[in-house]
């Protein structure tokens, strides 16, 4: 049995993986942008983008702006190469499933 | 972690595709740039054809447009909440577009209205075709056909209607439509990510 490539759990979670689509694209995202595309949670977001920042993925730096705080969120390098890592493994994953159909 | 199911994967991979396009969205329209020029655009043409000063007309009118401009894409840059390095190389295009054009309109004396349809032409197809957006890619076609139309017929007449249509559909009409859009994402629903 060839071997299946792991996919990385921190990603795989489907808030996570929405959040972390988006960094991608972005240089920085504010946290309410990222919430009102996400139709996440205040409560609930916070808590994912947290296990993302403890998994070293995200970084958060908190600023005024008009005089409201405002947190920003990127990628970091580390959670780059996870999310790469993770679309490569389920491109591997499908195209291993897809296989036999085509 | 054991493995997903195919529909779970499945269902993964859609949700990025559904995010990469949100991510799209993210982008400001500037509308108000476009209503702001075609305006500017109008009056400068209704000053120079109707009122006295007509050699003031274009200096006054682009210069304070170029001001406004200036000033409202400070404010927006202020309040924007995402940063994306497509909308970088969109504002790279715009910013380049109005490089060239100061340039053109301080000193291109024969084909200054042609200079003008053809660098808006290519500004607006550029951006189109970076976000991969139609109406936008038309625009700029609509453009570059009045340049052709402009340099074919050499008619001051022609040039001046070309330039009035243009800025009423291409600008001001553009910038409408850029700006209902823009409302309307805002209030758009909320994408499924299962949160």
């Amino acid at each position: 049995v060839p071997d299946l490539p792991e996919l990385d759990p921190v990603v795989h979670a489907q808030l996570r993986l929405a959040a972390m689509t988006l960094l991608n694209s972005s240089e920085e995202a504010e946290f309410t942008w990222l919430r009102d595309r996400l139709g996440a949670t205040d409560g609930n977001l916070s808590v994912h983008l947290s296990k993302l920042e403890e998994a070293g993925y995200i970084k958060v730096s908190k600023r005024f702006e008009e005089r409201k705080p405002r947190s920003f969120y990127r990628l970091t390098d580390k959670g780059r190469a996870a999310y790469l890592r993770y679309l490569e493994a389920l491109r591997s994953l499908l195209g291993k499933d897809l296989s036999p159909r085509d | 972690m054991s493995q997903a199911n195919d529909h779970e994967l499945r269902q993964r991979l859609e949700l990025i595709d559904r995010m990469v396009a949100e991510g799209r969205r993210g982008l400001e329209y500037y509308g108000s740039f476009f209503v702001l020029w075609g305006a500017g655009h109008l009056a400068a043409l209704a000053w120079q054809s109707f009122l006295p000063y007509g050699n003031w007309a274009w200096g006054t009118c682009m210069w304070t447009c170029a001001a406004i401009a200036i000033a409202l894409g400070f404010r927006i840059s202020r309040r924007q909440r995402v940063h994306t390095r497509l909308g970088q190389a969109i504002g790279g295009i715009w910013w380049a577009f109005g490089g060239a054009m100061t340039i053109a309109f301080i000193f291109d004396r024969q084909h200054p209205i042609e200079t003008f349809f053809l660098l808006l032409g290519m500004a607006n197809v550029t951006s189109g075709l970076a976000l991969r957006w139609r109406t936008q890619i038309a625009v700029g076609l609509l453009w570059w056909a009045a340049a052709g139309l402009s340099l074919a017929l050499h008619s001051d007449d022609i040039q001046r209607l070309a330039f009035a249509i243009m800025a009423l559909v291409g600008e001001v009409g553009f910038g409408l439509y850029l700006m209902a859009s823009e409302r309307r994402d805002r209030t758009a629903s909320k994408v499924d990510t299962g949160a």
